[in-house]
């Protein structure tokens, strides 16, 4: 047996290892029925053919190339992009879609390494937790998002390593650690940016795994960056022009968001920021778009926009109730392990809503939703041991059946990412049939193309579609 | 204290996420042994891929060696239950769709021949804009329906 730190008070003392592997074996079963459905979904031709492409290219140009541009400063993902494509020897399918697995493997267990279980019984928030991790929309783009390799699931990974070093013991290498770990999570993609919040935030709510030191480091970082970025390179940020947004009941083009917002865009940007917290809160809106609240307006409903609501609405309010149940504790900033988890979500959550602030897009709000799954398991963890001190029994069945509901409409959206993927893998290879060769293409792009061509369609063919009844109740047409 | 009540919540809360999870593994499992309930199985000819308008799956057969204008049987939920033998060519005409039909043609599996045949037959589907592609002269030279028929006639054969 393994004492376990860092537990509230009315807590067992001790972990039991079993209790431990069984968390990890859920956690790696979940991942892998991801990354095997994953595994059916072949590389797609937009975006992806185009970033192969890129990096065929000499590194020099992909690593400096990013301090010239326009927008976005991403030198160390065409990094990771160009080392598994030279690693690759040719076999993109097996190496780019294998570190895909890989990366929701690893997801899995920083998740459940942060949460650590503690008792048998904590094995269902766990569950909970993983469904919510893997079945928010937030995380659909992850897995779904025409990348060869998603910057977005390996800025996932940055982040709870990040968290499970701020939560560690402190050692005095963990402030280079995470010194480390910003400077590639922010060269990455800008959503890296959130490691610094973490670790700055992980240090105001009183985790140890970073000193003070490491914290003002962190900041430091961060203004490096800042001035590296903008008076610098000038890099400059992303403006109306470089994409499409949601916005109201809609998707608006570059052009709509010009005429509407370019005369003074901070509403638009303000909107954004909100959009992005609630979207996390309540999956209303999606990508910027309040399809609920159209389709309430409409009277024409469809299951899967309420099944989204209701899943995010359980989830939202298993959170506030713990905030509730904790405030006394949080107001004398007596701050327990599982209360700086739930801190930590609030400060990725805010961060996060911040970075998302020049256009709406589900999967930017990634790590807010990753850090809501951590939020939602400790706090089910937390209202599962408080349970017994509730005295009435009418409480008591409204409790029981609260929790059924919050399984059965998380078991529901984890369903719903497999067979989005599914339905993707059908999608994508049809795209590939219809993709002619271009008759200018010069070598590399010739091998490529046809590489890629011929996996999509030939040697990695996609499985069926599933037949299932849930495929047409979750369609939101 | 009342930990019958956490363990109950517990299970009601793990139940059905776990119903879920076993459900995804028994479609894997399904997947890897190329069975199970929940899979469909995908077109089991170049014919079927056609009129499933799957073209993945139709480039698919043809490089496996199939020949568009072999008569193949098509099981009755793919088109019609009228419709039960036909060419991968004739199949892509009740696909409707026109990029089916262009990606056949760039694969050169329509000739000069078929090309009339085939005009005919979506004149009798009317599926004007395949129509169009293939005869852009027009479709005078065919009797309306008498294409169609011959298809439905191939399969009260069976």
């Amino acid at each position: 047996m393994m004492v376990a730190p860092g537990l509230p008070q009315n807590a067992p003392t001790t972990t039991s290892a079993a209790v431990t592997w069984l968390a990890y074996g859920c956690g790696l079963i979940v991942s892998l029925t991801v990354g095997h459905f994953l595994l059916g979904l072949p590389i797609q031709y937009s975006d992806s053919f185009g970033q192969l492409l890129k990096a065929t290219g000499p590194w020099n140009d992909l690593l400096y190339g990013e301090f010239t541009q326009r927008a976005y400063m991403r030198p160390l993902m065409w990094g990771e992009l160009k080392l598994v494509y030279e690693l690759s020897g040719g076999n993109y399918f097996a190496w780019y879609r294998g570190v895909h697995v890989i990366q929701t493997a690893t997801l899995a267990i920083l998740f459940i390494r942060l949460v650590r279980p503690r008792t048998l019984l904590d094995l269902a928030p766990i569950v909970l937790g993983l469904a919510v991790l893997f079945g928010t929309h937030t995380f659909q783009g992850t897995v779904r998002e025409a990348f060869p390799l998603n910057h977005f699931m390996t800025v996932l990974i940055y982040c709870l390593l990040a968290a499970n070093l701020a939560m560690a013991r402190y050692r005095w290498w963990n402030d280079v650690l995470g010194a480390l770990l910003f400077a590639i999570s922010a060269l990455t993609i800008e959503s890296g940016l959130l490691v610094g919040a973490i670790l700055v935030g992980g240090a105001l709510v009183g985790t140890t795994g970073i000193s003070r030191k490491g914290a003002a480091l962190q900041v430091l970082l961060l203004a490096v960056y800042l001035v590296l970025r903008f008076p610098v390179f000038g890099v400059g940020a992303p403006d109306l022009i470089e994409r499409s947004s949601g916005f109201g009941f809609r998707v608006l083009d570059p052009p709509e968001l010009v005429a509407r917002f370019g005369a003074n865009p901070l509403g638009f940007y303000l909107y954004n920021s909100v959009s992005g917290v609630l979207s996390v809160l309540l999956s209303e809106p999606t990508g910027g778009v309040y399809s609920l609240t159209r389709q309430v307006l409409n009277g024409n409903f469809t299951f899967a926009t309420w099944d989204m609501f209701l899943a995010s609405l359980c989830a939202t309010s298993l959170v506030a109730l713990f905030l509730w149940r904790r405030r006394r504790a949080i107001a004398a900033w007596r701050l327990d392990r599982d209360d700086q988890l739930v801190a930590l979500f609030v400060v990725v959550l805010m961060a996060n809503a911040v970075v998302t602030y020049p256009y709406s897009k589900d999967v930017v709000m990634s790590p807010a939703g990753v850090f809501l799954a951590v939020a939602v398991c400790v706090a089910a963890r937390g209202l599962l041991s408080w349970l017994p001190a509730i005295p009435s029994p009418r409480l008591e069945t409204v409790a029981l059946a609260f929790f059924a509901l919050t399984g059965a409409m998380w078991a529901i959206r984890l369903t719903e990412t497999h067979l989005n993927l599914r339905a993707g893998a059908v999608v994508e290879r049809n795209e590939w049939a219809y993709m002619e060769e271009d008759a200018s293409f010069q070598e590399p792009e010739r091998t490529l193309f046809r590489s890629l061509r011929d996996d999509a369609l030939f040697t990695h063919p996609a499985p069926g579609p599933l037949v299932s009844p849930l495929r047409a109740l979750l369609s939101r047409e | 204290m009342n930990t019958r009540l956490s363990k109950a919540c517990a299970i009601s809360l793990a139940t059905p996420l776990a119903v879920a999870v076993a459900w995804l593994m028994f479609v894997m499992g399904g997947d890897m042994v190329g069975a199970g309930p929940f899979v469909d199985r995908g077109p089991k000819n170049s014919a079927e891929a056609a009129g499933l308008a799957r073209a993945a799956d139709v480039l698919r057969f043809l490089r496996m060696g199939e020949d568009p204008h072999r008569v193949y049987p098509v099981r009755p939920e793919v088109i019609s239950s009228a419709v039960l033998r036909v060419t991968t060519l004739e199949a892509a005409m009740w696909s409707r769709q026109l990029e089916l039909v262009q990606l056949l043609d760039d694969q050169h599996s329509i000739t000069r021949e078929d090309r009339a045949t085939l005009a005919c037959l979506a004149a009798d589907l009317k599926v004007d804009d395949v129509v169009e592609y293939l005869a852009p002269e027009g479709t005078g030279y065919c009797t309306p329906g008498q294409t169609l028929e011959r298809v439905i006639a191939r399969s009260r054969g069976l």
